[in-house]
């Protein structure tokens, strides 16, 4: 299938769609295919310390963008707010080419995201979001720039959605079995690869049922999930 | 009030019309700098501007303040006819039920949400005449950043295409779904709770829609 075939009928899907796991793993498969293995789909706060709609950063990253304040100086942060026309990181590097910049996107590198692209998102009465697609070997025409675009503005806009109306009624989400079993290995300080072989999973997968884990809560880090699913009784000790 | 203008009560309109096209010169070419449309007269008009055209236009104390223009998408309308390379997942829509949007336009001093909110006032309207006119869709070619605006608005919209460069940004074809549930939200937002529409010299049009003997939602009143 073509990359806007594939598109169109993503948006399509979306559109009748009220499953928000559902959507975000169509999201990331379809994504992953062109090469990009990190998303993260939010509101432009400080997209990587609040709980935001989806998220597969990795977490020494986050972390360290946390501690280090790096939303204040993040040039794509800065060109998200002003500007409207999607871009990569690299465009974004040559428009600021300060030392900061230069510093954040090789640190950025070292944690295996090479190569972003940033789709600003301008809602009614002045909202912000971004979506941001990453990864080490990603190959970006004209043509697959533009079906990212289309994807991502639906995918931001239906995830919006459904988590207001999840706020408004006061739900959460039930976590799925092997999001719980994620979280138990996770309580006993299991890390993802550890995880990962236990359940005879791929680490990412493992990351993936976490990230939801998360999500679900309404969380930033694993240790508030973790201890959010006791709390809840989803796990037990 | 918004007032329809059409063909048949555009004498009515002289000085407005006027009016109107010199607001979207103001806009279009001095704020967002679209050069092809400058003109030396300082009124930006163009092919589509035909009889075949219906204006939605808004006044605040007997001045236009905002403006949409509606287009048969059965005869000549910019989307079929100068962007119809935007529609790669469906055809060009061309029906009795589809209109085109074009032109959706504010003054800059009226464009904010608490200034008279005369684009949402100018949308309001749009949604009433064309359930009027029994569409069931609107055609439109826009700024593709505009789309998650639309979208968080309430518009249901469909993309027609890719989101494809353009002199001055990144733009695509999309339709609109025309309904009734689509327009109570615009009211809502609007903080109004009717029709917003005014019809000076000609008939309200008039088709039997289901929709329009829905009974509005209580909080309407």
């Amino acid at each position: 299938m073509s990359i806007e075939t594939a598109a169109f009928s993503f948006v399509e899907q979306i559109a009748n769609c009220n499953d928000a796991d559902r959507i975000a793993r169509q999201f990331r498969s379809l994504l992953e295919g062109m090469g990009y293995d990190r998303i993260l789909v939010s509101d432009l706060k400080d997209p990587l310390a609040q709980p935001q709609k989806l998220v597969t950063w990795p977490d020494v990253w986050r972390n360290r963008y946390r501690e280090k304040g790096y939303f204040y100086r993040d040039p794509v942060v800065f060109d998200t707010l002003h500007r409207t026309d999607p871009f990569t990181w690299a465009e974004s590097l040559d428009r600021h080419n300060s030392p900061f910049a230069e510093r954040f996107y090789q640190e950025a590198r070292e944690f295996g995201m090479r190569h972003g692209f940033v789709v600003p998102i301008h809602g009614a009465r002045r909202y912000r979001g971004i979506v941001t697609v990453a990864g080490e070997h990603v190959a970006l025409d004209s043509r697959s720039r533009a079906a990212i675009h289309l994807m991502a503005i639906y995918c931001h806009d239906k995830l919006s959605r459904l988590r207001q109306q999840s706020e408004e009624t006061g739900e959460r989400k039930k976590l799925t079995p092997r999001e719980r079993e994620c979280l138990h290995w996770a309580a006993v300080g299991k890390t993802d690869d550890e995880i990962a072989s236990i359940l005879t999973i791929s680490s990412t997968t493992a990351h993936w049922h976490i990230e939801n884990a998360k999500r679900k809560f309404d969380v930033a880090t694993r240790v508030q999930a973790v201890l959010a699913a006791f709390r809840s009784g989803e796990l037990n000790i | 009030m918004i007032e329809v203008v059409t063909k048949d009560n555009a004498h009515l309109y002289g000085e407005a019309l006027e009016e109107m096209f010199r607001l979207r010169h103001e806009i279009y070419v001095k704020e967002r700098n679209w050069v092809d449309l400058d003109r030396p007269d300082g009124l930006e008009k163009d092919q589509f501007d035909s009889p075949d055209a219906t204006y939605l236009l808004a006044f605040e104390d007997n001045h236009v303040t905002g403006c949409v223009r509606l287009l048969p998408t059965t005869g000549p309308h910019l989307l079929g006819d100068v962007f119809p390379h935007l529609c790669e997942a469906a055809p060009v829509p061309r029906s009795e039920e589809v209109f085109e949007i074009t032109r959706l336009c504010a003054h800059r001093d009226f464009r904010q949400p608490g200034q008279g909110g005369v684009l949402d006032k100018l949308v309001c309207g749009l949604f009433e005449h064309a359930l009027s006119l029994g569409l069931r869709h609107m055609s439109m070619v826009t700024d593709a950043f505009l789309l998650a605006k639309g979208l968080q608005f309430g518009w249901k919209l469909r993309p027609l295409g890719l989101p494809a460069p353009y002199r001055e940004g990144t733009c695509i074809a999309c339709v609109a779904t025309v309904d009734r549930s689509t327009l109570d939200g615009f009211y809502k937002i609007a903080g109004i709770t009717g029709p917003v529409l005014n019809y000076v010299g000609i008939p309200k049009p008039s088709v039997d829609l289901p929709g329009e003997h829905v009974q509005r939602p209580a909080s309407l009143h």
